[in-house]
């Protein structure tokens, strides 16, 4: 697929369907590393305008697949590296206080999830959810098999522990 | 967990509605060539517009609270006797016009920052001999205020040594505390080489009122 500044805007049918196909993507990345929905529109909007005005040749889907995935991580990297970022608490990161009745929530799972260090939240979600092979990663994100195996591993072992301590602390709560 | 972790995955997926939002959001900038996006977070605005406000009103205020004016004049205390306390605008003596001058305040701990008469000042100069700066100020230093009135200060000579032992005269300047007839201490720092030869680094000079003329 090829655009230029002009015709991406003279045919947004083309530039539309690009989006349809991975804006969900991008936003799902974004959100795993932003944890906040309207910073993830941000930066959706960001990288899919910066293709728009800088458009690229894609040799096919899954290199077009591949750079949106590198360029939102990218963008989503640089706004977490930002002074505005690191000076202040994401309001989606404060606790909330929970009855004592409650079980774990899905709430309180997606709140484990994103709690997870960004490379094994990232690497869970194209593993699990793009359905990339640890071959296919290890290319993307640069870094060998062996290591990506190590953190999927430990990537699932940290959910899972972050999900039963939560589990653990209500029981508590419930049961002091 | 592979199904779970899927599901969890499925929960972060925007909705139809925010599609639509980014889709258009994305349009706009890129015709408008700007990037201006509807879900900027409103919070991040009122931040920009708090910063805005806050140098847009530090500028607007300034001349209320400058603490000095550098260059070839300066903004000193009124040091009237029993006068209403006006700002007179001082012009420095010409040698040190337009020459690399910095005045700088030096005030005491405990000094109240708007006292009129607590106002010493350090001028560092990186010209002037020793005499032509005693030559220039004999001229006396004169100021107008701002409804006209002229005031001459005169100055008198109290200090001269090195630098190290300036500092140390002007911490202990009780000895010539500013009072109600005193205009200002200054101090003129960085002499000429040839001064310096001498241990001379540093003049201070009592400055008094001398006359305040009624225009």
């Amino acid at each position: 697929m090829r655009h230029t500044k002009d015709d991406a805007l003279s045919r947004p049918d083309t530039f539309a369907d690009l989006y349809r196909r991975h804006t969900g993507m991008v936003y799902r990345l974004c959100r795993l590393s932003l944890r906040s929905d309207a910073d993830a529109e941000d930066a959706v909007q960001s990288v899919f305008l910066k293709l728009l005005q800088h458009p690229k040749q894609f040799q096919d889907p899954e290199h077009e697949k591949a750079w949106l995935i590198t360029a939102a991580r990218n963008h989503c990297r640089d706004l977490l590296r930002s002074p505005w970022r690191s000076r202040r608490t994401n309001w989606d990161d404060l606790p909330e206080l929970s009855s004592p009745d409650s079980a774990v929530s899905d709430g309180d799972t997606l709140r484990a999830l994103l709690a997870l260090p960004e490379k094994y939240k990232t690497l869970l979600y194209l593993y699990y959810y793009e359905g990339y092979r640890v071959r296919d990663l290890s290319r993307l994100l640069g870094r060998k098999e062996s290591t990506l195996q190590t953190q999927l591993a430990k990537g699932r072992a940290l959910l899972k522990l972050d999900l039963l301590d939560l589990g653990g602390m209500l029981d508590e709560e419930a049961n002091p | 967990m592979k199904k779970r972790i899927h599901d969890l995955f499925d929960a972060l997926s925007p909705s139809a509605a925010q599609e639509a939002r980014m889709f258009s959001a994305i349009e706009t900038a890129a015709a408008g060539g700007a990037a201006r996006r509807s879900s900027l977070p409103v919070r991040r605005m009122a931040a920009l517009a708090a910063c805005l406000l806050l140098v847009l009103g530090g500028a607007l205020t300034y001349p209320l609270w400058r603490p000095f004016t550098p260059g070839a004049s300066v903004d000193q205390p009124a040091p009237s006797a029993g006068e209403e306390i006006q700002t007179p605008v001082f012009a420095l003596p010409a040698m040190l016009a337009g020459e690399a001058v910095t005045w700088e305040p030096i005030r005491k701990s405990g000094d109240a920052p708007d006292d009129p008469r607590s106002s010493l000042y350090r001028i560092s100069a990186a010209t002037g001999d020793r005499t032509a700066l005693e030559k220039d100020l004999q001229v006396r230093i004169t100021g107008t205020y701002a409804d006209g009135r002229k005031i001459t200060l005169g100055t008198e000579l109290v200090f001269e040594g090195t630098e190290a032992a300036e500092e140390a005269f002007m911490a202990s300047r009780s000895a010539f505390e500013p009072s109600a007839e005193v205009g200002a201490t200054i101090a003129f720092c960085a002499l000429k080489s040839e001064t310096a030869e001498k241990g001379v680094t540093c003049l201070v000079f009592r400055c008094f009122v001398e006359s305040i003329d009624q225009p």
